[in-house]
């Protein structure tokens, strides 16, 4: 019994699937890569992007309001084709205009923010 | 736009470094506790009559340590600090290098005393953003509390703002397990805490509460912290084992974990690691588990130098594969005289374990303090 937990445990540890709602996106990547004092916070706003809590994040990122799910997505996400939306271009890209600056994140994680996308950008 | 890259690197890796304990300086200079060279009860911050003494004579054996190199005595009641860092940064990051000099910390504190009852705040400047507002508005309070510390320190209970008590309470807020728990850079929150210190022993609680902070930097949903520290030995060493839990934005946080410090005099070495386990949950996705870690050794000999090797490794959610984070460092760091330190430090960090997508960082620092 313990040991068929222990290999439970493991197998759910290595699986590459995550959520792909965007409490998901927010809480493990945008929080931990990029709303540093300095960087996407209320206190810096770089760039006039503001992540510093999630539903700030959302209107930043998509440029319509959790509330008006009506309006159109837009700004940095593009639901449509993700690899070819704004974030996913500043991402990927290679040098120093990329994001975040200080080194980029792990494929796995572009591909859920590219999933949430693909799932229809919602505020869920 | 390589300009704003820049900036937004070096406030990543340094801005406003926060003024806390150094814990090397605990065991190796016969100190087992931070508040014997602290006014705080957890250390960091204004340092007291003796931990000054210390700086001149345990730490750098030159110099004066009093406020001012001893040019003003100010009365008991009434003590007086502050932290000046300047940092010259190089850096290589996505096929760019980069290279700059900034002021890194400007904080100056100030405590308030009658008997045990003490009103204790910092002022600073609070950072060297990529595109500044004017000074006036980024002058501010990152900590401010009253503290009740009974005459023989053996229980304390303090309000205000300041960080929870929990892990190693490293200097560096760009340290893994500062930064991905919540402990990062301007992220002290208003909470109320107490503590109750024996001889072997210490126990820490604080309650986070979710009153706004100017600015808003991190989370601050309501939330609790507890931290176990028991010394080893003859005061060589110690264990703590710690909690901490959060509420932020519908997710919730948790960190479970512990430190461990072990100075071997005959050596001269300091080892100290912290390790915990993060569970989140957010309504309606399965839970997330965590981890982030920090070890490092620190060999001392002796007074004025001393030279570390520390590595770092977090992982935002262990169901993605590749994805965690690792770096390494050596720290130097030399204090020619009291009140003076002059310290390097080189980092190379990695994502999913691939050298390209991290960063090699080079920094020196220059600190000064009151």
């Amino acid at each position: 019994m313990k040991r068929a937990l222990v290999i439970a445990m493991l197998a759910a540890a290595c699986v590459d699937e995550a959520p792909v709602q965007f409490s998901y996106v927010y809480n493990s990547i945008i929080v931990t890569s990029c709303t540093t004092s300095a960087c996407h916070s209320s206190l810096s706003r770089a760039g006039a992007v503001d992540l510093h809590d999630e539903a700030s994040a959302y209107r930043s990122l998509t440029g319509r309001a959790c509330d008006d799910l009506a309006a159109p997505i837009g700004g940095y996400v593009d639901d449509a084709d993700p690899p070819n939306s704004i974030l996913s271009g500043l991402l990927r890209r290679s040098g120093p205009t990329g994001m975040p600056p200080n080194g980029r994140l792990a494929d796995s994680e572009i591909e859920r923010i590219e999933a949430w996308m693909r799932s229809g950008a919602a505020c869920d | 736009m390589r300009l704003v890259a820049l900036a937004v690197a070096l406030v990543l890796v340094a801005a406003h470094g926060t003024a806390a304990a150094y814990p090397e300086f605990q065991f190796s200079t016969g100190t087992a506790r931070c508040s014997a060279c602290h006014y705080s009860p957890v250390g960091g911050g204004l340092i007291n009559d003796y931990g000054r003494d210390e700086a001149a004579t345990t730490i750098s054996g030159a110099g004066d340590g009093r406020f001012l190199h001893g040019a003003v005595e100010p009365p008991a009641w009434f003590a007086l600090g502050g932290d000046i860092r300047v940092a010259t940064l190089g850096k290589r990051v996505r096929e760019g290098t980069e290279a700059a000099v900034f002021p890194m910390q400007v904080d100056l504190y100030a405590r308030l005393a009658r008997g045990g009852l003490s009103a204790n705040a910092t002022v600073g400047v609070l950072e060297a953003i990529r595109e500044p507002a004017p000074l006036s508005e980024r002058i501010g309070s990152r900590e401010h509390y009253v503290l009740y510390e009974a005459e023989a320190k053996t229980w304390y209970a303090r309000a205000g703002r300041f960080y929870p008590t929990f892990g190693l309470r490293l200097p560096d807020h760009t340290a893994y397990v500062r930064r991905f728990t919540g402990l990062h850079s301007l992220e002290e929150s208003y909470a109320i805490s107490g503590g109750l210190v024996r001889d072997r022993w210490e126990v820490h609680a604080t309650l986070v509460t979710p009153l706004e902070v100017h600015p808003r930097v991190g989370r601050h949903g309501w939330g609790a912290a507890v931290q176990l520290e028991r010394l080893t030995g003859e005061e060589t060493g110690s264990w703590a084992i710690q909690a901490k839990t959060q509420q932020n934005d519908g997710a919730l946080e948790t960190w479970f974990g512990g430190t461990w410090k072990r100075w071997l005099e005959s050596s001269d070495l300091l080892f100290a690691v912290e390790a915990n386990a993060g569970i989140t949950r957010i309504d309606g996705i399965p839970l997330i588990g965590r981890a982030v870690a920090y070890g490092t050794v620190h060999y001392r000999p002796g007074k004025r130098w001393g030279i570390a090797l520390g590595a770092h490794y977090f992982d935002a959610d262990l169901r993605l594969v590749d994805n965690d984070r690792v770096a390494a460092e050596t720290r130097f760091a030399w204090f020619p005289r009291a009140h003076f330190e002059i310290s390097a430090l080189v980092r190379g960090s990695t994502v999913a374990r691939e050298l390209g997508r991290g960063d090699l960082l080079g920094m020196l620092q220059l600190h000064y303090y009151l």
